[in-house]
């Protein structure tokens, strides 16, 4: 596609998202099953920093945001600081703790890596299931009252959605600003071979280190969002399960594309919502199935995801077109 | 520029290299030969920081690079392509190169100047037309042609070629060495592993001759070629007939 072409289709995009809940009206499932899509996917595109780019399998992300969302949650009730703050805060506590606790992990590759994260997200949720501060297995409630910006607390979802809206657009720009970066090159170079990144001068260690805090950052950020949107965390959420729900949309949608994890959760989150509704009473664990088909048939026909299938298309397509181009044959 | 001083290796008690020291000077093609297994990208992975030598020292215009992180050495003017190549298999040619480009000695510049430096090198390599295929789609002579073009993007003043051009038939070879020369004129000191005696011969002033891990001979292609420790090690033992070079 050209470049002003796929800027066309961003804007397109763009002006649907914000139109789309004064189109739907007042349809609190609907835009529910919005918000949860942008969510999850600002979540997978955050992975797929590390994931996708540096080329390190995580399966803690599930940690790193409820980690994000215990942090602004415990600031809220304990301290009375405003969500925004949380955020941020969020993002620089929970992002230079991912990249301290990892730093020895890296010398670990490929699956022992995962491992390492696994084992990294369940000892933080047994952690917070017994630390009587953050109320062990409950889990925390935030306080009720009447709408407050400061407070991050609406009644209606309209506001979140252009929150979880807003917030996927920046960490989608963030990333696109970081593929093309020195950064970004590093990364890409990592998950390609270690070897020939040292040897063009790649300090792989220290990248993956900006990767980690990157990546669990912006999770962390999306987290706290978690929980003003829901208004009640518990260790539940850092469940490995989550995680993996984190990585589905990414290897769907193409772990190698910038833009891969947003076409998947776009297409399967909306997906999985509505086979849960109309079919659960049915089959249960229906949406859970399709999820699983649809994995396997994408890591069996095509790994490099759907827009890795577009891409083949459109370039075959390419090919066979310039012989006109060229002006006849030779 | 480049000096080595009694370079040893061992590995769990089998020495691959023993006490091999010599020196090269600026702007020139030196080689290195020898049999298999005779301790020639051991020495590589010595000089490029990838092995810490048991023994000896490295020296890089006059400065002491032995202990360098392996990382920094494209930082000081140093690049090297490997044996075995390692494309960036999913990323195109273009961003291969790109990422050579945005490391090494060049400033921290922005993605624009990165790819015009990059295209720069691609048209230099003669792989512009095929910059946007996949790394793992080419075929032999073009990997090893981006290998080439992947480490000349950090700016090297001194390149370690590890046999470029085992692999490819005699007019890619041909190529392959006009390449070299062409690299070479441009002002950068390259040392290179070579199986190809045509090859060495040809493009080398001078070569280092390995065997067992030791060093057997250095000099000039004449020399090495006529000395009757190459000629016992390559050819067995004279037979009082001598060698035809060719």
């Amino acid at each position: 596609m050209s470049k002003t072409g796929k800027i066309f289709l961003a804007a397109l995009a763009f002006a649907i998202a914000c139109l789309l809940p004064m189109i739907m009206g007042d349809e609190p499932y609907i835009i529910h099953i919005f918000i949860m899509s942008f969510y999850i996917g600002s979540i997978s595109m955050a992975w797929n920093i590390l994931g996708g780019m540096t080329g390190q399998l995580s399966l803690g992300h599930a940690t790193f945001m409820g980690l994000g969302a215990y942090l602004t949650a415990t600031l809220v009730i304990k301290a009375d600081v405003s969500p925004w703050i949380g955020m941020a805060a969020s993002f620089l506590v929970v992002g230079l703790m991912a990249a301290v606790i990892f730093y020895p992990c890296f010398v670990l590759r490929g699956p022992y890596f995962t491992l390492a994260t696994i084992a990294f997200g369940e000892t933080f949720r047994n952690l917070l299931m017994n630390w009587p501060y953050v109320g062990q297995g409950q889990g925390l409630l935030m306080p009720f009252g009447d709408d407050d910006f400061w407070a991050m607390r609406f009644l209606s979802k309209m506001p979140y959605y252009y929150m979880s809206l807003f917030m996927l657009i920046g960490i989608s720009l963030a990333v696109w600003r970081l593929d093309r970066s020195k950064w970004g090159y590093a990364f890409k170079t990592i998950r390609e071979d270690e070897d020939t990144a040292a040897a063009i001068g790649v300090d792989i260690a220290r990248y993956k280190l900006y990767a980690t805090f990157l990546s669990a950052g912006f999770t962390a950020v999306a987290g706290a969002f978690y929980s003003q949107y829901l208004r009640f965390i518990d260790p539940e959420i850092m469940m490995t399960v989550f995680s993996v729900e984190f990585v589905l949309p990414a290897i769907i949608g193409g772990i190698s594309f910038v833009a891969g994890p947003l076409v998947g959760a776009i297409l399967i989150i909306p997906l999985s919502e509505f086979l849960r509704a109309h079919f659960a009473g049915v089959v249960s664990g229906i949406n859970i199935i399709v999820y699983a088909v649809i994995l396997i048939l994408v890591i069996f026909l095509k790994p490099s995801g759907l827009l890795g299938w577009l891409r083949e298309w459109s370039d075959k397509r390419r090919l066979t077109r310039v012989p006109e181009k060229g002006g006849g044959h030779a | 520029m480049l000096k080595v001083e009694s370079l040893t290796k061992i590995f769990r008690g089998l020495k691959a290299v023993s006490n091999v020291s010599f020196e090269m000077g600026e702007g020139g093609i030196s080689g290195m030969i020898g049999p298999n297994g005779a301790g020639k990208t051991t020495i590589f992975n010595m000089i490029s920081g990838f092995f810490r030598p048991t023994e000896g020292r490295v020296f890089y215009r006059g400065r002491d690079i032995t202990d360098l992180p392996v990382h920094k050495y494209t930082g000081e003017g140093i690049a090297r392509t490997f044996q075995i190549m390692k494309p960036l298999a999913h990323m195109n040619v273009l961003d291969n190169v790109v990422s050579g480009a945005f490391f090494g000695r060049n400033e921290n510049r922005g993605y624009a100047d990165a790819k015009e430096k990059a295209l720069e090198i691609i048209e230099f390599t003669h792989l512009a037309d095929k910059r946007h295929f996949l790394a793992k789609e080419l075929g032999t002579a073009d990997k090893k042609r981006l290998e080439l073009a992947r480490a000349l993007a950090t700016r090297p003043d001194l390149l370690l070629l590890d046999e470029v051009m085992a692999g490819l038939n005699p007019i890619e070879t041909d190529e392959a060495m006009e390449l070299v020369r062409k690299i070479n004129r441009s002002g950068i000191t390259i040392l290179m592993i070579e199986h190809v005696m045509r090859a060495v011969v040809d493009l080398c002033s001078e070569i280092l001759v390995l065997h067992h891990g030791e060093r057997i001979s250095f000099g000039s292609p004449e020399q090495v070629m006529n000395d009757p420790l190459v000629i016992e090690v390559y050819l067995g033992k004279d037979d009082g007939y001598g060698i035809s070079r060719n």
